[in-house]
């Protein structure tokens, strides 16, 4: 509140006009109004129908003296109800002329003088205050309007807070919050210039209790409602109603110049061809929500400004799909038919030609080229058309497999001054095709569609809802719209913005139309992205929760020993599914160290099988095949041979994986690099110039390096603890790996090598998995210490680790039960158990 | 308060009231002209329709002359009809509004007489 006491505010007038307005409606109340005049209107129309018929009858010959009567009473009951019908039509306008925003307060602000403007809402609450008779104001009285206020009903139901809980909150209130007349004014207009606007609404009112009342807050709290939240809700809720009170007073030229002229047509020339193959543009609605200057601003004014030119006015928009190439022209459009675009596109026809099409409908070259010049002399002569040509790069192409240079064809056009052509691409296909044509580049004009940031795509999003409210029968709550930004920015890597935030705004409101519900909240968000994408994007419950705090045994269950490798990636994922983890990284990177067979590839399986669900969503990469120069090629795809990476294609088929990297010290320098910005960022750029995400993978590196080390210190009988720093420093020392790199990963972790008791467990868990295969062969396999001690026996290797005892097992103990099943000594049903002769002969 | 809204009512029935009206029915005379685009067919009134006729041909063909000639005649005549017929039901309209706006205001100005007369007029009717 400080900062706000030192803003000057000049109040203009101590009794304000539109507080006509405020009176009138507390006298006589618009839903009043507005039902009983429909009511008169309908009755006036009926009586006056009915008045109709009898005056009629008069002049035949079945009047009578009662239908004289009734005709009378009739028209004196027309009379009767004309007079009311009338002031309520003039009370009506009287309301809406005078409920106006009025300027209301001068503010010496740091960027000058400014005057706000106090709307209705705004009115309704300082007349409610008394705040021009009184010197100091409660503030809590605002309360009291919460629960007849439309401003209010729809800010919380746009919140996803229950009405019965804003009840309950209600009920409890009993403090007074006085604050002085002055300070009141200061933060109002504090608040309108904060959120960047000159209007005072019902919205600063709402940021004002927040501020003031604790408890507020804290009940808004419960329901992870901050002030940024509360502020986008209400200033959406606001330029709604905004919305819905202009359009009653339809005489104005705002939304009289909207309406589209048709005189005009007579001036142009006909297009039945291109009529087959095009359609016109239609106008945009937005900047009705959007305010001004909020999107994509700078490309349509540069667009409208090429298009005015004389000559050459011909504009190659270049974007990635989803990106709002179309909404731009159906924004011009929209400037066109009010009048509101340069002078020279008054009366234009932005007419949009599925290319595609043109090509698919002819078989030879000289056909196309009839089409296409039968078309473009229709556009030019018909004098009135912006032709924009969609997919244009993939038309070039398609028209040179017919033998047809669609650039020389239609050069002739471009370079008129009859005709515009406005040519999309994107942007691949645009650097591919276009971009090295000079006859292209001499004559479009380049104009970038930048993607829109978060803040723009929340005002797009609140656009797109009141569209999608009208097509299903649900409220958006803000939440909504901000986890639809945040999730598409976070998890959907196809597609650009602002397209895949409404596709899941769409997504998450069919959800919630399929369960039954009404409002759309982020939960629905968050569970159309987990559909789409298989990631877990929920608060984890329940049964993931016990997982989670688990993980450890879980693990253990399959790696024996190597507890601190186990503790660090249990550590890494709690993090990551509690919302700890960083939002760019990974989430998790660790490097594996130690020798072969110890439980490193092992411990990669078990985290994919307990984590991602399916040991099938662990990716595995060895890395000697990914040396020298063409091996970040090999991963990341080729620009030249136009071949896709391996490492690209795993994470766009599975964006939500493990990604295993065995002997990674085998990488080139190049990888490393890759990986350096893998780990650090979470994406990497792939031969197409796509971004390819990895936040949403585990990523596992391993590497025997050090190995020798690990077995002098294990030798040494040295501390288990200690190894692992001893390890690390020798490692970094060698210049096996670089700091930077090693200091990328979340964790370095040492594994230790296997003695004969560990390998004793990890004997008993694969004859266990032996057990199991024969299990569903319906054979109890007897799992004895004798058995055991001779697996280990066999297979105990100190180099090799626990490698050599699956083959041991392979080779002998799965033998000796294959011989047995396949001469019949063995039979379903049975249980087996190895004799103490056949243990000792294995 | 009825009676402040009352004299508040009656200060801008006779004061911004009549401004506010003024606009509403010149903001319905401009969008009247402005859907017919009046100023453009006025401007182009003998332009032919829809773009439709010919181009002299090169080298001296009285005949070929003579009938592109007569087709471009044809066209611009039957641009001027149309262009007319709009331009007549333009003002056809804008008369409507400046009849149908002069009798709302006559109606709107008396407003505090006509209404109370209107009612009392009902009653009568009905009774006798």
């Amino acid at each position: 509140m400080a900062e706000n006491q030192q803003t000057p505010v000049h109040l203009r007038t101590a009794s304000p006009l539109i507080f006509r307005a405020v009176r009138f409606e507390a006298l006589l109340p618009r839903l009043l109004r507005r039902n009983v005049l429909a009511a008169s209107f309908f009755l006036f129309i009926l009586i006056g129908a009915i008045y109709l018929v009898l005056a009629v009858a008069a002049y035949t010959s079945f009047e009578s003296g009662v239908i004289q009567g009734f005709r009378n009473i009739i028209g004196g009951i027309a009379l009767v109800l004309a007079g009311p019908l009338w002031f309520l039509i003039v009370a009506e306008f009287y309301f809406l002329t005078t409920s106006r925003s009025e300027p209301l307060w001068d503010a010496s602000l740091a960027d000058g003088e400014k005057t706000f403007y106090c709307n209705y809402g705004a009115a309704r609450r300082l007349w409610r205050l008394d705040a021009f008779r009184k010197d100091e104001v409660d503030v809590a009285v605002l309360y009291q309007t919460f629960l007849e206020d439309t401003f209010t009903k729809q800010l919380f139901l746009r919140l996803g807070v229950p009405w019965s809980d804003v009840g309950e909150f209600l009920g409890a209130k009993e403090k007074r919050l006085p604050i002085s007349r002055d300070l009141l004014f200061q933060t109002l207009v504090y608040e309108a210039h904060e959120a960047r606007s000159e209007v005072v609404t019902a919205r600063e009112f709402a940021l004002l209790l927040f501020d003031l009342d604790k408890d507020f807050e804290s009940f808004l709290f419960q329901y992870e409602i901050r002030k940024d939240t509360l502020l986008g809700a209400a200033d959406w809720v606001s330029t709604l109603i905004q919305l819905e009170q202009s359009r009653l007073r339809w005489w104005e030229r705002a939304l009289l110049g909207r309406m589209p002229t048709f005189g005009a047509s007579l001036l142009f020339g006909y297009t039945y061809t291109l009529d087959k193959f095009a359609h016109d543009v239609r106008a945009g609605g937005q900047g009705a929500i959007i305010p001004k200057g909020a999107v994509h601003v700078a490309e349509l004014s540069e667009i409208a400004e090429i298009l005015a030119r004389s000559a050459q006015a011909n504009v190659l928009l270049v974007g990635e799909p989803g990106s709002g190439k179309m909404a731009i022209l159906e924004q011009l459009t929209r400037l066109i038919l009010e009048g509101a675009a340069p002078a020279p596109l008054w009366q234009k026809r932005l007419v949009t030609m599925d290319t595609m099409a043109l090509t698919a409908t002819t078989k030879q070259k000289g056909d196309l080229e009839a089409l296409v010049i039968k078309v473009m002399n229709e556009a030019s002569i018909a004098g009135n058309i912006v032709l924009i040509l969609e997919r244009f790069p993939e038309f070039i192409e398609s028209a040179a497999y017919l033998g047809v240079n669609a650039v020389t064809l239609l050069e002739p056009y471009l370079e008129g001054t009859q005709l515009q052509v406005v040519a999309l691409s994107d942007k691949e296909q645009f650097h591919r095709t276009l971009e090295t044509n000079p006859t292209i580049t001499k004559l479009f004009e380049k104009v970038e569609v930048k993607e829109p940031e978060g803040a723009s795509t929340v005002f797009i999003l609140e656009e797109s809802a009141y569209d999608l409210e009208k097509r299903y029968p649900v409220v958006v709550s803000y939440q909504a719209l901000l986890a639809s930004t945040d999730l598409a920015d976070r998890y959907i890597t196809d597609g650009a913005m602002p397209e895949k935030a409404i596709d899941l705004l769409e997504r998450a409101i069919t959800q919630a139309v399929a369960a039954g519900e009404r409002v759309v909240e982020k939960r629905h968000v968050e569970r159309a992205v987990e559909e789409r994408t298989h990631i877990p994007v929920q608060k984890a419950s329940g049964k993931e929760v016990e997982q989670l705090l688990k993980m450890e045994g879980t693990l253990h269950q399959r790696i024996i020993g190597q507890h601190v490798a186990i503790t660090a990636i249990a550590n890494a994922l709690r993090r990551a599914r509690s919302g700890l983890h960083a939002g760019k990284r990974p989430i998790g990177s660790f490097l594996f160290l130690g020798p072969t067979g110890v439980g490193k590839t092992e411990t990669a399986k078990a985290l994919a099988q307990i984590y991602f669900g399916s040991e099938d969503l662990m990716v595995r990469f060895d890395m000697s095949e990914f040396q020298g120069p063409e091996g970040v090629n090999k991963l990341i795809g080729s620009f030249d041979t136009g071949e896709p990476g391996a490492l690209a294609n795993a994470l766009r088929a599975h964006p939500f994986s493990l990604l295993l990297f065995d002997e990674f010290e085998k990488s080139s320098r190049e990888v490393v690099n890759l990986f350096l910005q893998i780990l650090e960022e979470g994406f990497f750029t792939d031969a197409r110039g796509k971004r390819v995400s990895a936040r949403d993978t585990i990523i596992i590196t391993t590497s025997n390096a050090g190995s020798n080390l690990i077995w002098d210190m294990v030798r040494q009988g040295k501390d288990p603890a200690l190894l692992q720093k001893e390890v690390v420093d020798a490692i970094r020392q060698e210049g096996i790996f670089a700091p930077e790199v090693l200091n990328r990963f979340d964790a370095v972790v040492v594994y230790e090598p296997l003695d004969k008791e560990k390998l004793q467990h990890v004997a008993r868990l694969l004859l266990a998995e032996l057990a199991a295969h024969l299990k569903k062969q319906d054979i109890e396999l007897v799992i004895t210490d004798d058995l055991i001690a001779k697996v280990v026996e066999i297979g105990f290797d100190p180099v090799m680790g626990a490698r050599p005892m699956r083959r041991a097992i392979t080779d002998r103990v799965e033998q000796i039960i294959a011989r047995k099943l396949l001469d019949g000594s063995l039979q379903r049903g049975q249980t087996f158990q190895f004799t103490p002769e056949e243990v000792s002969k294995l | 308060m009825p009676a402040v809204v009352f004299f508040e009512y009656l200060v801008w029935q006779y004061g911004d009231g009549i401004r506010e009206y003024a606009n509403a029915w010149l903001n319905i005379h401009w969008f009247l002209w402005r859907v017919f685009s009046v100023p453009l067919l006025l401007r182009t009134f003998f332009a032919p329709f829809r773009r439709t006729g010919e181009h002299y041909k090169r080298g001296f063909d009285p005949a070929a002359i003579a009938q592109t000639f007569l087709i471009n005649m044809i066209t611009r005549f039957v641009g001027m009809v149309v262009r007319a017929v709009l331009v007549a039901v333009a003002l056809l309209f804008q008369t409507f509004a400046l009849v149908g706006g002069a009798l709302l205001l006559v109606f709107f100005m008396t407003a505090p007489l006509v209404i109370p007369i209107s009612v009392l007029t009902g009653i009568v009717v009905m009774i006798v």
